[in-house]
Formats: C-alpha cells, structure tokens, sequence
C-alpha cells in the first residue's frame, strides 16, 4: 500500500486533503457544468510535468484537444509544448474503447502510460461511460475495473464527473462511483446575495483525515484559487444558503 | 481569375488547372495519391489536429460530423496510404494516426496550406478533378 503523497498543483488544496493525495489514487472530481472540473484537471496534470516531473495524460471523450490547447492557454498553460517533450499526451477516444484497451496490454493507449511514463492522468469525463450503458450495477462495475486498471498502472488519476443540477441538494448517485474512487471533490453553485459564487468541499479521503469546511474558490487568470471557508451561513452545498 | 478557373474544373472537369491554381509538387502529389475527397481532406486535417486520436470509423465520423459509411471507406483508403493505422480488437477496428515523423510533417505541411484561403481554393480545384465521385 502506497502512502506517499503528491502535490496537486493547487496549494490550498493539498493542505485540506490532508497533505496532497496519496500517489497512485483515484480522485473524482464532480459538479454542475461550468464550475471549473476540467480547469482543476488540467491544473492537476499541468503542475504534474511543469513542478513535479510527474508526465501526463489526459483522455477525453467530448472536447476536442484543441479546446483543451486553447482553455490551456489562457492560465499561461501551453500543452502543445508539454507535448512536444513527450511530457504529455491527449488521447482523444471513446469510454467502451477505452475499456478494451487498458484490458489489453499491448494496446495503443497502454504503451503510451508505459513508454511516456505517465504518472499522472486526467479522464474527462467518467459520466461518458453511460453510454455504454445505463443499467447501474454494471456501470459500477466498468467503473470499479476501468479504476483498478489505472491503479495497476500506477498512476493517480482524476476522474471528472458530470452532475445535471446546477442548484439542489447533492445526491450520490445509483452506479456508486463515490464509493469506490479513494477521494471526492464536490464543486458546487452558490448564490450570496444575487451573486453565483463557487464552492468546494472534499466529501471523503479514504484512509485520512481531511478538512471538513465548505471553502469558496475562484478561476483566476492562474487556474483555481482556493480560498477561505463560507462562514456565518448555513445550506452553502445547497446552492441556496441561509444566514 | 481563380474562382473562374475553379467554375470550368467544376463544370468541364478540365485536367489543364492552369497557372493560377498550382500547387507545390509535394502539396499536388499529396492530393493525388492521398487527399483525393473531401472526406479524405477531412480525415487528415482530423488527426493533424488530433493526433492521438484512438477509435472506431463510427465515433471518428461523429467526431468530424460526416456520414459513416463514407468515413470508412476514406479509414481504408487512409490506411492503404499508410497515413492511419488500424488495430483488429475483439469487439472493434481501431484507427489511430501513423508515428511516421515524415508523413506527419507532411500532412502539417497540407494542412497549414488548407488554412490559408488562397491555397485551399487551388486545393479544392485540385480535388474536384481527383475526385470521382460526388
């Protein structure tokens, strides 16, 4: 078992996870469309090459890479450069080929973790494998098999999960994946006073201790900033707080 | 003069395009011998844009917005160019682009072309007369 920790390449975050997450994991990261889950990826694989000499890879199955180039570069990000060195790579693909593939060792997308020597990866988003199927007992099990997979490999991975609702109560969803991944991150909406704002609280970090606050975080020019905790309100994680 | 020029390849399927729709030799061999459909255009502007690109001709064709069955035959025709590869899997064909730094290049080189509007007009002439079908 594994209990090294790496950095996130988003400070605030490492220090309310506990120290960082434990390598080789599986962090899911879920919220509404909009509330900055690729940005966090993407600042997670980043970091990974630029301050960690950890290489990356990031599997996309909607987004075309050029949007993540282009998304990239606004924070000062250049992934075409990255890519280059053979730091990393962005594999655009589908969730059943996916699937087949990192069953398969000498697949395309398996020698690429192998011979890049991937550390890092970035699977936006997991919620595509309902397109294989909707039955929820056999989502969770493509789910449990895709994580092991990536863990076999070594790799920690962020795995991005949609959510429908832009407002309301959070809800654990039928395929269970929150119970399998070893951590959760919840980006949520909120509305203070006629102003949306963002929030972020880890739900779990499977064998740590982890701040419990609901924290307030921002997209700035340099990628996601956390900062302090909402305070004097109550129901932040509904969208809709009270004092 | 060019416009006009592309009017009578289109409708007289002329095989002299003249000095105002020349290509470079590398650009004009490119398209006779892999480029020749708009499809094929298509395909290979797609994975010089996406060059890590894994999958099937069905997603491939969602991917680009065409029809599937053109998509195919353009993989085939790609794959027998030794521009794509393909991969037998037990549930699917897989399609990826070539680690070959020369043909890679090239298809930079196209596309770069294909960017400019100039050049992609003297490039679509050259298609119309490639191609055999519409």
């Amino acid at each position: 078992m594994n209990i090294e920790r790496i950095k996130s390449g988003v400070s605030e975050l490492d220090n309310i996870a506990g120290g960082g997450f434990f390598q080789g994991s599986a962090i899911q990261i879920k919220g509404a469309p909009g509330t900055g889950k690729s940005t966090l990826g993407l600042q997670f694989i980043y970091k990974g090459v630029t301050d960690y000499n950890e290489n990356g890879l990031i599997i996309t199955f909607e987004e075309f890479p050029e949007a993540f180039y282009r998304d990239a570069l606004s924070f000062g990000w250049d992934l075409k450069a990255l890519e280059g060195k053979g730091q990393l790579k962005i594999v655009f693909t589908s969730p059943a080929v996916l699937q087949e593939e990192l069953k398969e060792p000498t697949s395309a997308i398996s020698r690429i973790i192998r011979e890049s020597g991937v550390k890092r990866v970035m699977v936006d988003s997991i919620s595509h494998f309902r397109q294989i199927t909707e039955d929820s007992q056999r989502l969770r099990r493509i789910y449990y098999s895709l994580i092991n997979a990536l863990k076999r490999e070594g790799v920690t991975s962020i795995l991005i999960s949609e959510v429908g609702d832009l407002m309301g109560e959070p809800k654990i969803s039928q395929t269970g994946l929150a119970f399998i991944v070893d951590t959760v991150i919840f980006l949520r909406y909120v509305e203070i006073e006629s102003e949306i704002r963002k929030a972020l609280v880890i739900l779990k970090v499977r064998g740590s201790n982890h701040d419990k606050d609901v924290r307030e975080f921002e997209v700035t020019s340099n990628g996601i900033e956390i900062k302090t905790k909402f305070s004097g309100r109550e129901g932040i994680m509904s969208g809709a707080p009270r004092s | 003069m060019m416009l006009i020029a592309m009017v009578n390849i289109y409708h007289n399927k002329e095989s002299d395009l003249g000095p105002e729709l020349t290509l470079s030799e590398d650009i004009s061999n490119f398209i006779r011998d892999v480029a020749n459909s708009f499809i094929k255009i298509d395909l290979v502007r797609f994975f010089h844009n996406n060059p890590s690109t894994i999958d099937t001709a069905e997603n491939i064709s969602l991917y680009i917005g065409r029809d599937k069955e053109k998509i195919k035959k353009g993989l085939k025709d790609l794959v027998g160019a030794g521009i794509v590869k393909k991969y037998e899997r037990e549930n699917f064909e897989l399609y990826s682009y070539v680690d070959d730094r020369a043909k890679r290049e090239l298809l930079e080189k196209f596309s770069k072309a294909y960017e400019d509007r100039c050049e992609r007009l003297k490039i679509i002439a050259h298609v119309i007369r490639e191609e055999k079908t519409w």
